[in-house]
């Protein structure tokens, strides 16, 4: 199976992206995804201050899903059916990682809880440097695709330390594909991955995606499997009590915060001016 | 991106908004990562007890003597009994603390849940102000207008119409600077110096 090769590009002729290592390969990797979308006719920003986003890509689209990947409105009604255009924007964290392991055909990568927000606009573009593909995922496709496997990575403790690396994104040469623990990816690699990221769906129904990938999101975190850190015999006890905790009602949660300022006012002002030092950056949040 | 339009986004960023850039030398894109339910801000470095939901109170705690101390000083044990300190979850009923089998194996394995290395927190789950748990981005194109003549900023207004969806106007006169915050639906086409603030009106980036 071959795919075209028109996206992505190498932008950048006078050099390979592979003669980049991986501690100086973080700033022209993102450049080298952001030039590529501007050369599909897609707005691109790039970070002015330090986010969990490398790059917000933006464009017209019909609500209908008639845009092409390469494909721009505007502001213009759609030219098939003539149905006003929207603006879409799509929030970029990319992942650059060159192949690994023995057959040199592993994507390994690492995300953190912290990566996971309940926006499906919000899009994980893992950039193989070496054979110049992009596999983009928007969080709502992510998840769902761990829940429809049954694949209970995100209950092990490596994932929730943040060093869980997930080394099942494989890229087979021969065949020129990409799979993940087997399961073709190729619906997520460049022009087809373009083509889901774009999904009207998500701005349409944004109140829905945000509310499933909710569900999704506590569904798949809110498990623990003791693996190889902890006895066994704990699991069980963790599960039974984040079972009821997570499907408490928001008063619940409310009340432990109320109750754990309550505790750390009667700490002494000393401890209270040290832990509102710490929330000084959590605008909003404080003893 | 000029001086003028940089300085207006670094006011942004200090009021807890990111900024993101394109070629174009006045305009940005703001950007706000909030509780879907209540607007309050997100943080997703913010990291809350994976068993009960309590915030990182950023403290460490004696276990032996229950007593709790900052953690901003360099000392690791307690003065009194030269124990360990550990960075527990501070509800009294969580898991934690209410079960022997489960608080032995993290302060065993980790120095209480909110230590650097353990698995028992998770970046935030819940609002901080209502507890909800789904969160979404919002966007504001931007542009800054600087002039310290009327005439030329109600020429602008009138020749200029609203690509953005926030136009931020900086009337330099000599009284120092003052700004007009308008959004696309303000529609205004004709301003005098008691429309403008001494502050940018964040209450348009909501």
């Amino acid at each position: 199976m071959t795919h075209p090769k028109s996206f992505p590009i190498n932008p950048f002729p006078d050099v390979k992206p592979n003669d980049f290592h991986k501690l100086n390969k973080k700033h022209v990797s993102e450049d080298y995804v952001g030039e590529n979308f501007k050369l599909i006719n897609w707005d691109v920003f790039a970070p002015f201050n330090d986010t969990g986003i490398d790059r917000i890509i933006s464009k017209y689209i019909c609500p209908n899903g008639h845009t092409k990947y390469n494909e721009n409105l505007n502001t213009h009604p759609c030219p098939h059916c003539d149905t006003p255009s929207y603006k879409i924007y799509r929030f970029i964290q990319i992942k650059t990682r060159e192949l690994k392991g023995v057959a040199s055909d592993t994507f390994g990568y690492t995300l953190k809880t912290k990566d996971f927000r309940t926006d499906p606009r919000h899009i994980f573009l893992f950039y193989s440097d070496h054979t110049n593909d992009f596999i983009l995922v928007s969080v709502y496709d992510y998840l769902n695709f761990f829940e429809a496997n049954h694949d209970h990575f995100h209950a092990s403790p490596t994932f929730k330390q943040g060093n869980g690396k997930i080394n099942n994104l494989k890229y087979d040469a021969n065949n020129d594909s990409w799979t993940f623990k087997n399961i073709s990816w190729d619906i997520f690699r460049n022009i087809p991955g373009i083509e889901k990221i774009q999904n009207p769906d998500y701005d349409k129904y944004l109140d829905r995606y945000i509310n499933d990938i909710d569900c999704l999101k506590r569904k798949l975190f809110y498990e623990f499997s003791s693996g190889r850190t902890f006895a066994t015999n704990i699991e069980q006890v963790i599960n039974q009590y984040i079972k009821q905790t997570s499907s408490n009602p928001k008063s619940t949660f409310l009340n432990i915060k109320s109750a754990n300022i309550h505790k750390l006012r009667a700490l002494g002002l000393d401890i209270v001016n040290s832990i509102n030092g710490y929330y000084a950056k959590f605008k909003g949040l404080h003893i | 991106m000029n001086i003028s339009t940089k300085s207006v986004a670094y006011y942004l960023i200090s009021k807890g908004l990111n900024i993101f850039i394109t070629e174009e030398n006045n305009t940005f894109l703001a950007q706000r990562h909030i509780c879907k339910e209540c607007s309050s801000p997100w943080y997703m470095d913010l990291t809350e007890c994976f068993l009960c939901g309590s915030y990182n109170p950023y403290i460490y705690v004696c276990r032996h003597c229950n007593t709790y101390f900052s953690i901003t000083g360099t000392v690791k044990n307690c003065p009194t009994c030269n124990q360990k300190f550990i960075q527990c979850c501070i509800n009294d009923s969580c898991l934690s603390n209410t079960n022997t089998s489960v608080g032995n194996a993290i302060n065993t394995k980790y120095k209480g849940v909110f230590d650097g290395d353990s698995c028992f927190n998770i970046a935030q789950m819940h609002c901080i102000n209502c507890g909800d748990t789904k969160n979404e981005y919002i966007t504001f194109e931007v542009q800054v207008y600087e002039s310290d003549d009327f005439n030329n900023i109600n020429s602008f207004l009138k020749q200029n119409s609203f690509k953005y969806d926030i136009l931020i106007i900086k009337f330099t006169g000599n009284s120092g600077i003052k700004y007009l915050t308008l959004r696309k639906t303000d529609a205004i086409v004709e301003v005098e110096e008691s429309s403008f603030l001494n502050q940018i009106d964040l209450s348009k980036f909501v």
